[in-house]
């Protein structure tokens, strides 16, 4: 009687901690399935934002870019370091000069861990120094 | 014998029932803080937002971001963002810049009791320099 109720006794507590990791692991996975969403979408965003950022002051770029060298090939090496600052990658695939007015046309795109952004500008700015 | 089976079937029934109702808790508790930590992410994207309302606009004919460059360039407090922060309905908002290390504040609203949550953007400087705009916004 006595080694019958140990057994009954294992049995339950064999069963309530089968259960008890059931549950934690379910929860653990859909934690770790919905901090994956998150991180994946906040990526995104941020990358986004990154792209738009630069965009937003790129005319400020393109001048002080020419102004280093007043040269395209100087100009397109100094508009890299610039966009390193940014953690974005430069295509470019125009750029001429009439005057004071430099025509661009770039690819820019950001890697993230998940994806990669692309994005392309064109752009006429007039540049003074 | 009877009775001792029966004893049984009812313990077996309290831990599923006790088991079933920890899963709940457990769940309930990881939805709770699955719920804060998205909110300090929109947080987080509430203040990149303002950034990039405030930065896209233009005034008399010059871009946003020309005259924060400008302010930052001759050490000016650049007083018009505040105002537009509040135009855009943030009460409690922190300004900082990063430059060389170095940290100041160039605007403050703050608030009691509220915690902050900063997007930093990067802002282009003549001669190749650049500096780290940080913003706060409660």
């Amino acid at each position: 009687m006595k080694k019958g109720s140990a057994l009954i006794v294992a049995v339950f507590l064999i069963v309530m901690g089968l259960s008890v990791e059931f549950f934690f692991v379910r929860n653990l996975i859909f934690k770790h399935e919905t901090y994956k969403r998150i991180g994946m979408e906040q990526e995104y965003i941020h990358a986004l934002n990154k792209v738009e950022v630069f965009k937003r002051f790129l005319p400020l770029i393109v001048n002080y870019s020419w102004c280093e060298t007043h040269d395209l090939n100087g100009f397109k090496e100094k508009m890299d370091l610039y966009t390193n600052m940014y953690g974005i990658k430069v295509k470019y695939e125009k750029v001429s000069q009439t005057n004071d007015v430099l025509n661009i046309k770039l690819t820019l795109s950001y890697k993230g861990s998940f994806f990669e952004l692309e994005d392309v500008v064109e752009k006429s700015v007039k540049v003074s120094c | 014998m009877k009775g001792f089976i029966g004893a049984s079937l009812v313990v077996v029934c309290l831990l599923y029932v006790s088991v079933i109702l920890g899963s709940y808790i457990a769940t309930t508790q990881v939805k709770l803080h699955l719920i804060g930590e998205m909110e300090t992410q929109i947080k987080d994207n509430k203040a990149y937002l303002a950034l990039m309302a405030i930065l896209s606009r233009t005034e008399n004919g010059k871009a946003q971001t020309y005259r924060l460059v400008e302010d930052l360039v001759n050490e000016r407090t650049p007083y018009w963002i505040g105002e537009q922060l509040e135009k855009l309905g943030f009460e409690c908002y922190i300004l900082k810049e990063k430059r060389e290390k170095e940290e100041r504040i160039l605007l403050q609203k703050e608030c009691e009791g509220v915690s902050y949550q900063f997007a930093s953007i990067v802002v282009p400087l003549p001669r190749l320099n650049s500096t780290i705009v940080s913003l706060g916004v409660g």
